[in-house]
């Protein structure tokens, strides 16, 4: 549950999910990714530890390089967990087909019902 | 007998608005009732993981209030109110939502929240059927956040949507 906070968390802002679309492509280094977004090194850093946080990336070693690695699985769970409440009113409305037909059947209103 | 099954469509308005689209196979009026009659609205609209639908108040008019109270078999209670915005039976609906995080603190007549949740829903004849488009409009994305971190169940399309593009893109 803590971490589905921090990936919802980490995800409410508009440049970090821009940061993970960049790096969803490749793997790219904090410099390459100050160029993109017209942004400060330091406030890339801050987003950058914010995701790193919630476990949507990992640093990587590249030589003198530290390239980030975006991470997919907190992502999956997050999809997995939302699915269910998407579930919900898919259950629902089968509930009300259920209703309609029976209303249909009870008070058959103007044209012919079979 | 149904021949083939309806499916709830989610279509991204924008960064702050989805919606929903589904049919019935129901004249409007039926599905316009089902959605404003407490004796009906009880028989579908189950709460999540095996709530139910306990308390329902409604004072269908413009201006006028409804309150919606999920209970589980335990007793606990969560749910959501508003102020219904536009009332044309049996073709539109739209109110505000607000969602209730703690029943000890709720207060049915404190002001309502401005960041509130907009949602309308439509009924529209086609053929047969009735093509029911629900819009819920966020106040931001960070109330999307807020949903999802409190458990709300009609908060979840935004972000969802929003995942699943991701996905797609990542795969």
């Amino acid at each position: 549950m803590q971490t589905l906070d921090a990936t919802f968390s980490a995800l409410a802002d508009p440049t970090r999910r821009a940061i993970l679309m960049h790096l969803a492509k490749k793997e790219l280094t904090v410099m390459e990714l100050t160029k993109p977004f017209q942004m400060s090194q330091p406030a890339i850093s801050k987003h950058l530890k914010i995701l790193e946080e919630a476990g949507l990336i990992t640093t990587t070693r590249r030589g003198q390089e530290r390239p980030r690695r975006l991470q997919t699985a907190p992502l999956k769970e997050a999809v997995d967990w939302m699915e269910k409440y998407r579930q919900i009113w898919e259950k629902r409305y089968q509930a009300l087909d259920g209703l309609l037909e029976e209303l249909q059947r009870i008070q058959p209103k103007g044209g012919k019902k079979k | 007998m149904n021949s083939k099954q309806n499916e709830v469509k989610i279509i991204r308005k924008s960064e702050t608005e989805v919606v929903f689209q589904r049919y019935f196979d129901a004249p409007k009026e039926l599905v316009f009732d089902c959605h404003t009659k407490p004796e009906l609205m009880r028989r579908w609209l189950i709460g999540p993981e095996g709530m139910v639908l306990d308390t329902c108040e409604q004072d269908l008019r413009v201006g006028g209030k409804y309150l919606y109270l999920y209970a589980d078999q335990k007793g606990n209670k969560s749910g959501v109110y508003g102020t219904f915005r536009e009332v044309v039976v049996p073709e539109t609906l739209s109110n505000t939502e607000n969602y209730i995080m703690d029943m000890a603190t709720f207060d049915a007549d404190a002001p309502e929240d401005p960041n509130a949740t907009f949602e309308s829903r439509t009924f529209e004849t086609e053929g047969k059927r009735t093509l029911m488009t629900h819009l819920c409009r966020y106040a931001s994305s960070d109330i999307c956040k807020m949903m999802v971190e409190s458990g709300a169940a009609d908060g979840m399309a935004e972000c969802y949507l929003e995942l699943d593009k991701y996905l797609t893109t990542i795969q």
